[in-house]
């Protein structure tokens, strides 16, 4: 299981350096949630190793560009998201107008563990996200993959805060309705 | 029970081996070994970080007061230019002056031409006789 608080801090400063051994720790560090990330919404196995790899280059290419090292899994999401939106926009226009959109709830659900899945509703579980529409997609898995908060999601998503609560919500929400009705 | 994150890693464990290889293929087509790095920088990649240090800290942080900046120097230039484009008719004038004095002074050479009689050439002086120098003169003394 991969524990999301680094007891080291992530070696951005020497890869920026142009350490070549740095750069293998953090890819090493992302590479499994970049892709579970991009697969989940893009849907296509060469596609999504496809935009990890440019994701990586793009990242080595303007390291020197991120200005706050502890945002550098953000910054990562956030290249590999826009990568997935242009495949979006060659695939299906019509999926955004499925979004559910409403005002964001009072009160948010913290954690992304608050959600736990039986054995047997694990494959269910796995059907019924494709099912989301890609925003709400896209924030939910944000939220399970990398534990990032909702700022950190709207920065990566460039949406703003309230937007990313709303879908968060209600994505949530209509996945558990979905396991329910299972 | 698992969480979304156990059955989402999970479910995609197989890939790992392609990521690693693609990971491996961009470490070693993007990324510069250690001990080359070790390599004293050449010119080129000193001027290169310092334009890029210049870059992120002085100009990328205040971009918008130095969109600002060029903007106004821009406004200035063309500002400049139309000015230059309005101003030919002001040398034109200037010469014109000058064209009047001219002709006026060579009228006044032409009168004063016309007025003065032509200069004599000067008359040679006849080379003095012996009787005129002082020292072949006869001398009276006069006496006390």
């Amino acid at each position: 299981m991969l524990v999301m608080a680094e007891c080291n801090p992530l070696p951005v400063p020497q890869a920026r350096a142009g350490d070549q051994a740095a750069w293998d720790v953090l890819f090493r560090r992302y590479q499994l949630p970049l892709y579970v990330y991009v697969f989940e919404l893009v849907r296509d196995e060469q596609a999504s190793l496809d935009i990890v790899q440019e994701t990586f280059i793009k990242a080595v290419r303007h390291i020197r560009g991120l200005r706050e090292d502890e945002k550098f899994g953000g910054w990562l999401f956030g290249i590999a998201h826009q990568r997935c939106i242009q495949s979006w926009r060659k695939q299906t226009r019509e999926e955004a107008a499925l979004e559910e959109v409403g005002a964001a709830p009072a009160e948010f659900e913290a954690g992304p563990d608050d959600l736990l899945i039986r054995r047997e509703h694990e494959e269910t579980f796995m059907r019924l996200l494709s099912r989301l529409s890609p925003p709400q997609r896209a924030v939910l898995l944000l939220h399970f993959v990398e534990d990032f908060s909702i700022e950190q999601i709207a920065e990566i998503t460039r949406s703003a805060t309230g937007t990313v609560k709303s879908r968060l919500h209600y994505a949530k929400r209509a996945l558990r309705k979905l396991l329910g009705e299972q | 029970m698992k969480t979304p994150r156990e059955i989402l890693f999970e479910h995609h464990r197989h890939a790992t081996p392609r990521l690693d290889a693609l990971r491996r293929e961009v470490l070693a087509a993007h990324t510069v070994p250690a001990n080359a790095n070790a390599l004293p920088p050449t010119r080129l990649v000193l001027i290169q970080q310092v334009f890029s240090k210049v870059w992120l800290e002085l100009i990328w942080p205040s971009r918008r007061a130095w969109a600002g900046l060029v903007a106004l120097w821009l406004g200035i230039l063309a500002a400049n230019l139309q000015l230059k484009a309005t101003l030919p008719s002001a040398p034109t004038a200037r010469a014109a002056p000058a064209a009047d004095v001219v002709q006026a002074f060579a009228e006044q050479r032409r009168v004063l031409a016309e007025l003065l009689p032509p200069l004599k050439p000067p008359t040679t002086q006849t080379p003095r006789s012996a009787a005129d120098r002082r020292s072949q003169r006869p001398v009276a003394f006069k006496c006390c």
